[in-house]
Parts: C-alpha cells; sequence; structure tokens
C-alpha cells in the first residue's frame, strides 16, 4: 500500500522511464520472437508465417560443419586472450593516470588516447597491416635495423590472436579508462591522507585503497563482458584476416559473414547466432553466482 | 571529470545536430524535384556507384548536371538513389527483404543468390508481352545472346533488361619504358614472361641503383593475378565439361602446374610477397604512387588513365598491353567474364512499368548515344561547322567528370568503346584501341558462366574458391606447404561435398544445352 503511494506520488519522476522502457520493449524484447526462423527454413518472401518448420536441423548443421571445432577453439582462444589482456589494461592504465598530479599533462594523455577508439577498423586495420608490411613497415624496418630477419606477421599463423588483441588494446585502451577514472575520482582523499601518515608507499595505497575502491566497478564490467565471450567484434578480424592465418583466425563470426550475407542463409545465421546467445547466457549467469558468492557484487 | 562528460555530451549534440541537417536538406532537394516536374513521367532508379569517384564525391546525384541533362533528353523525370559500390549485395539483399523498391532496379541478375528468391515469388514483372507492346526496339537492338542469358530469362521468360559489357577479360599491363630500356622482347610463354620479371627484378630498370622493384603485383585473393592461370586455362573461378562433367578449374590438375609457377614467382620475389594480404588501394598505390610495379592486370579500357596516373610519380613511364603468357595449348588470357553487364528489373510495385521501359528504349536513339558519348554541349564540346569537336580529358579529374556520361549514366546500349570515331580522337587512343585488340584477341571461356550457384555451394560456402581452395593455395604459394599437398585438397574437396558440388553443376549444364 505504501508502495504504491510511493509511486502515484512520484509519477512524473517514474514516467521518465517510460522510453526506455519501451525502447527495450519495442527493440530487444520483440525481435526475440524473430529468433524463431532459426527453427524454418527461412525464406523472406514466404514470411515467418509461410515458411517450413525444420526443427533443429540448422542446429546440427552447425555442430556437422568440419570446421566447427576449429571456428569455436579460435573464438574462445581469442576472447580468452583479450579477457587476460585486454581487460585489465585500461585498469592499469587508470590506476597510472590517477597518481599523475600535473594537470595538463594527464588531459593530453588522456585526450590523445581516447582518439583511436573513434576511428573504424577499416582505418585501425590500414594501420596495422602497414606497419606489419614487410616492405615499408616500422616494426620490419625496426627488426631489421637490430640484424633480425624481417617477418611478415600478417602471414604468420602463430602472431594472427596476438596481433588482435594488441591492436584492441591500442584501439580501445583509452576509452576503457573512462569509467574507471570516474569511479576513482569518487575516493575520498581523505584515505589516501590517512595512509600516508600511517607510513604507506604508494604502491602499499594503490593494493589497499585504490583497487578495493575499483573492484565493484571491475566486476560489473568484468561480468558484462563474460556475457559478451562469444562476441569478439566481426570487423577487426575480417579485415586482418586472409587465407594464410584462417587456421587461427577463422572465427564465429566471420563464419556467419560467409554462409549468412554471402550465401543469404538467414535461418542459419539465426541458430549459430542463437547459439552464440545461449552460451553467452549461461557463462553470464554462472560468472554472477561465482562473484556472488566470492565478492559480493553481482548484476542483479 | 564531470566536465569530460560535458564536453563529450556537447560533441554528442552538435553530431546530431550535424546530421540532422543533412537529412533535412536532402529532403527538400527531391521534393523540389518532384514538383517542377509533375506531368512528365517520373522514374526512379537504383544504380550501383561502381566505386567511380565523381558519383561518389557527389553531394546530391539528383542535382548534377548530367542527370538534369538526362532528364531533358529523355522526357522522363529520373530520380537516382545511389547503393554503394562496397556493399551493393547487402544493401540490396535489405531492399529486396523490406520490399521498397524503385521503378527500376540494378541486380546482379536474375538467377543471383539475392535476386532469385525475388524472382521466384514474382517480385519482378515478367517481361516479355510488356516488351514488345511498349518498347520493341529494344528487343531489337540487344543482341539475342544477351536475352538468352540465364542472368537476363528463365525458360524464354524475360525478367530483366541486359546491358551489354563491351569488355570481358583483363589484360596485362606492362611497363614499356622497363622492357625498352632493358632491351627486352615482348614475352609470350610462360618461360619468356618469367625471364622478363627476372629482369625487371635484378637489371634496375628504374636507374636508382637499388633493388626496390616488384616485378609483378597483384591483389588479395588471386584477383587481378590470373594470367599464369589462364594460361593453363584454369582461372580460379571458372568451370570446365570435360568426361561429362562440369567440374570448378580449381580441381583440375592443371591447377597444380599453374600453382607451381605462382610458387616459384613468389620464392623467386618476382611476385609481390604481400599480394595475399594486399587491398586494392595498396596496390594501387605501389602501381601509381611508388611507380614501382613492372607487371599487373587490369580493365583494358582505359590504360590511358593508368598512364597518367603513373606518370604523376615517374614522369618517364610508358605502359603498353600486351597478350597473356601462353600456355601447353598455344592459348592464353584471363578469364571472360559475361557478355551481359549491367541488369535492371522491374519490380512490380512500380504502377507503370511501360514509363520505365520507353525510358531504357530511349538509350537506344542517336541523342541518347550523343549525349553519353560526347556529354554537355559547351561544357564536354562544341560545334564547329556541323561538327563535334569534342573536349577529350587530360588530367585525372576530367577522366573521372567524363565517366558520369561515358559509363555511369549509361544503364544500357553500345559502349563508347565501339564508337571508333570517338575514341580517335582520344589522347592515346592507340593505347586504348591496342588494349581493346589484345583483350579480343584472348580469354577462356568458362563452361559454367552465368550459372546461379550450385545449392551445396550455398549451405556449404567452404567448398568455394574463397575458402578451402583458397587456404591451400595460399599456403602452396607461399612454400608453406608442398605442392603435392594440393592432390591431398582435390581428394578432400570432393568427400566433404565436392562431389555433390559436380554432380549439380552438372546437372545445369545438361538440362542448358539440351534443349
Amino acid at each position: 500500500m505504501a508502495r504504491k503511494h510511493y509511486l502515484w506520488k512520484h509519477w512524473p519522476i517514474y514516467s521518465m522511464i517510460l522510453p526506455g522502457l519501451l525502447f527495450f520493449i519495442l527493440f530487444r524484447y520483440i525481435p526475440i520472437a524473430g529468433s524463431i526462423i532459426a527453427f524454418q527454413d527461412y525464406n523472406v518472401f514466404s514470411g515467418v508465417l509461410g515458411s517450413k518448420f525444420v526443427g533443429f536441423k540448422h542446429f546440427v548443421n552447425l555442430f556437422m560443419y568440419p570446421e566447427f571445432y576449429r571456428i569455436l577453439r579460435n573464438t574462445i582462444l581469442i576472447s580468452l586472450y583479450q579477457l587476460v589482456f585486454g581487460f585489465p589494461a585500461p585498469i592499469v592504465l587508470a590506476i597510472l593516470l590517477n597518481e599523475v598530479r600535473k594537470m595538463v599533462f594527464k588531459r593530453t594523455i588522456q585526450t590523445v588516447i581516447y582518439l583511436p577508439h573513434f576511428l573504424s577498423w577499416v582505418i585501425v586495420g590500414g594501420l596495422v597491416i602497414n606497419a606489419l608490411s614487410p616492405n615499408y613497415g616500422i616494426v620490419n624496418s625496426m627488426l631489421s635495423s637490430f640484424g633480425f630477419q624481417k617477418i611478415f606477421f600478417l602471414q604468420e599463423p602463430q602472431f594472427f590472436r596476438s596481433i588482435i588483441v594488441v591492436s584492441g588494446i591500442w584501439k580501445e585502451i583509452g576509452w576503457g579508462t573512462i569509467i574507471y577514472l570516474a569511479a576513482l575520482a569518487n575516493v575520498n582523499p581523505e584515505l589516501y591522507e590517512a595512509a600516508e601518515v600511517d607510513g604507506a608507499g604508494k604502491f602499499r595505497q594503490v593494493i589497499s585503497i585504490t583497487l578495493p575502491a575499483l573492484l565493484p566497478t571491475i566486476m560489473v564490467l568484468l561480468l558484462l563482458r563474460i556475457g559478451n565471450f562469444l562476441d569478439l567484434g566481426f570487423e577487426q578480424i575480417y579485415i586482418l584476416l586472409n587465407p594464410l592465418v584462417k587456421e587461427t583466425g577463422d572465427i564465429i563470426d566471420t563464419y556467419i559473414y560467409d554462409v549468412g550475407l554471402l550465401g543469404s542463409q538467414f535461418s542459419y545465421t539465426t541458430a549459430i547466432g542463437m547459439f552464440k546467445s545461449v552460451v553467452g547466457l549461461i557463462l553470464i549467469v554462472g560468472a554472477n553466482q561465482i562473484s556472488k558468492k566470492l565478492t559480493g557484487n553481482s548484476l542483479y | 571529470m564531470k566536465n569530460i562528460i560535458f564536453r563529450r555530451a556537447l560533441c554528442m549534440v552538435a553530431a546530431i545536430g550535424i546530421l540532422a541537417g543533412c537529412s533535412q536538406q536532402t529532403g527538400s532537394g527531391t521534393n523540389k524535384n518532384g514538383a517542377k516536374t509533375a506531368e512528365t513521367p517520373v522514374v526512379k532508379i537504383a544504380i550501383e556507384t561502381r566505386g567511380l569517384p565523381y558519383v561518389e564525391g557527389s553531394s546530391n546525384i539528383n542535382d548534377d548536371k548530367y542527370v538534369k541533362k538526362l532528364r531533358e533528353l529523355s522526357k522522363t523525370n529520373v530520380n537516382i538513389e545511389l547503393i554503394p559500390h562496397q556493399e551493393f549485395t547487402q544493401k540490396l539483399n535489405l531492399m529486396l527483404a523490406a520490399g521498397d523498391l524503385p521503378d527500376i532496379l540494378q541486380i546482379n541478375g536474375i538467377n543471383s543468390t539475392e535476386a532469385a528468391p525475388a524472382v521466384k515469388n514474382g517480385a519482378f514483372y515478367e517481361l516479355n508481352d510488356l516488351l514488345e507492346k511498349y518498347a520493341p526496339n529494344l528487343l531489337k537492338k540487344i543482341p539475342q545472346q544477351l536475352w538468352d542469358s540465364s542472368m537476363i530469362s528463365e525458360n524464354g521468360k524475360i525478367y530483366a533488361i541486359p546491358g551489354e559489357n563491351y569488355v570481358r577479360n583483363n589484360v596485362v599491363y606492362v611497363r614499356k619504358d622497363w622492357l625498352d630500356k632493358l632491351h627486352l622482347q615482348v614475352p609470350k610463354t610462360i618461360d619468356e614472361y618469367v625471364a622478363m620479371l627476372k629482369a625487371f627484378k635484378e637489371q634496375d630498370p628504374n636507374g636508382n641503383g637499388k633493388q626496390d622493384e616488384i616485378p609483378m603485383s597483384g591483389r588479395q585473393n588471386f584477383a587481378f593475378t590470373d594470367e599464369f592461370f589462364g594460361a593453363y586455362d584454369v582461372v580460379p573461378d571458372g568451370w570446365k565439361y570435360e568426361n561429362n562433367q562440369l567440374v570448378p578449374n580449381f580441381i583440375r590438375p592443371q591447377m597444380k602446374q599453374a600453382l607451381g609457377v605462382y610458387r616459384k614467382l613468389y620464392q623467386d620475389q618476382l611476385l609481390d610477397n604481400e599480394f595475399l594480404v594486399q587491398q586494392g588501394k595498396d596496390w594501387d598505390a605501389k602501381i601509381k604512387g611508388a611507380a614501382r610495379v613492372g607487371m599487373w592486370a587490369h580493365d583494358p579500357s582505359y590504360p590511358d588513365k593508368w598512364q597518367s596516373e603513373v606518370r604523376q610519380a615517374d614522369p618517364n613511364a610508358q605502359l603498353i598491353n600486351i597478350p597473356a603468357p601462353t600456355g601447353p595449348d598455344g592459348k592464353g588470357g584471363m578469364g571472360l567474364a559475361s557478355p551481359v553487364g549491367n541488369v535492371w528489373a522491374i519490380p512490380k510495385s512500380n504502377k507503370h512499368p511501360e514509363e520505365a521501359l520507353k525510358f531504357l528504349e530511349w538509350y537506344f536513339t542517336d541523342e541518347a548515344q550523343k549525349f553519353l558519348d560526347y556529354g554537355l554541349e559547351g561544357e564536354d564540346y562544341t560545334v564547329e561547322n556541323g561538327k563535334i569537336q569534342y573536349k577529350y580529358a587530360k588530367t585525372v579529374d576530367d577522366i573521372n567528370k567524363e565517366n558520369m556520361h561515358l559509363m555511369f549514366l549509361r544503364l544500357i546500349g553500345p559502349s563508347y568503346l565501339a564508337n571508333e570515331e570517338f575514341m580517335k580522337g582520344r589522347k592515346d587512343s592507340d593505347l586504348i584501341l591496342n588494349g581493346l585488340k589484345v583483350a579480343k584477341n584472348e580469354g577462356r571461356e568458362s563452361d559454367g558462366l552465368d550459372m546461379p550457384l550450385p545449392p551445396t555451394l550455398l549451405s556449404r560456402p567452404e567448398l568455394g574458391k574463397n575458402n578451402l581452395w583458397m587456404e591451400t593455395a595460399a599456403k602452396i604459394v607461399t612454400g608453406k606447404e608442398p605442392l603435392d599437398s594440393f592432390d591431398k585438397f582435390v581428394e578432400d574437396w570432393k568427400k566433404r561435398g565436392g562431389d555433390q558440388v559436380i554432380k549439380e553443376a552438372t546437372e545445369w549444364y545438361n538440362a542448358r544445352h539440351k534443349k
């Protein structure tokens, strides 16, 4: 009763949630119903109602695909590397930036490292290809000036995943620091002062004050990231992929592109998308439970 | 911190403001056009940009002076919607799925993956009767071979109108100044070609004392790199009917020999070692920007443009098109594309298909041909003593602009390349005419020309040229795997569903050739 009264009293404030709610219903929940085409032989012109139901045929197709193991392994490995190396990178950078006392310097650095985020992968991919080129590339010029052999990085399968992870970090690290810096701005400066009085060094302060203050933010972002475990960003990999590195670089998303857009197999690709979503759901629920138990932080 | 967020919000607002401003502008532009000529028929056309700089750089193609002239001459209120060259297929898919179609729609042929279901479901007019009734000239002037193509008609029923592909194959481009400097003969066979490339590499034809020449360059997925496949008659995306079967060239035994040649070229660094990851712009930059490439392959219809572009980096550069290397059968040349060029379908949503047909029929009038060849009077040509004095394009910008009327607006009808009087007056016309002659005298036919993708290839794209084969070929050429791994690939390919692909392709071939 009391709760109802509260809602009623503040209805103008609560009504502000409506556009967001509508957005999610219209553009997130209703389209879920479209996933039904994963169980059909969908034809654009017959529509959802007119297409024939085929059960799990498309899922069976996916698991029978001879390279399925390869694309799954590549997807998981690249995602894992991104999680292990790419995820902590902005945290470290944010902590470092937080320690910078000269405001002008800090602001300049921040602006400069944000910039790559606004470039599309087509451009960054071009930069990567040029930088690693054996003829003109800066990396190989450096290698050869130190007397090493030139290496054709983009044609060597063993380098592909590292290139993906490193170029991803380069592009997104600055952008990723924003949230952490915002969280750090909220830390009470008195804590640092007290620690200093107690004789804690800089490093000790980071371990005992900064990191615990960041932990809730880190956990939320980590959980969200795990939910997208199988989404690697198609563009980046597609641009750098070539036949010689397919064995380490072909992922689920590039496969979807090949069969879906080039082969117009909407049902099949929806089935693959569903597979990815279900895996993502299991991972996020599982990780959330673990995090709840261990750190007390959780998404819901 | 707050300050940063505030500033970022400000940027967003500004960006949205700019976007809104843009969309408003284009909106009012089309309104104006619509209102201006309400009494003349309105025809909305969706055209691929073909990557032409003049077209893609236009702020509003419907306000362009050439489009305005086209409206005036054809007495049709043409309204153009551009489809970007890069995303043509995707965009087409979306348009067909959404049902938001213009009066005339460019497609990749009625048997293409994206258009075939639309044809099956009656999204396009069947044109036989309409053509006879409203545009009989189209039937007469367009060669029967084009109407018969499976990109245009199915069992005698016509679903689209074909434009003509005057040039069907690429040709070899060579730096003639390099040939002359090293006193080399024009090569003919594969061995002679290899010898020429070797000389390019070792004898410093650009004379800067460094071994920085790239004898031959190519692009990702062997694009514009197939001169040696052609020598063995195994152009990778072609098909061959042999032993009562239609098989893809990429599994034929000759393919192994061809790959052997590429492997050797790659090892000796006669073939650009970066070609497997090379995008068009990097390829361009090496040939034109750096002028370091000795040989490549491309369209024979504008060697003049190539030459002027290479000359921007090396003023002494001279180009020439030469016959492609000949193989064991004494013939050569790159793959011949379909004789069908642009394909135009008329969606059922068009309530006046006759107006669209009449507009297309206009292309075969002298008036239309004159406009498409020579452009605008006063701007592109003048008339002296009743004779047309055409201002032939000299700069790259001029050539780009010229392509607006020579290529882009020419939806159907004979090519300007066929107009000899026009061609003769061009700067470096001998270069172009030579290129066209070389192209006409060579080239490899595919027995699977205009064939829709066999169903198994659709559901198993990994069996197509750009997947399993490309992976194998790339590894063989770069020396990561021995040449003999090709045999294993063929065996594997057949086992994984390739036999089914061959069966389906053979059925299509038999059905088509027994009628």
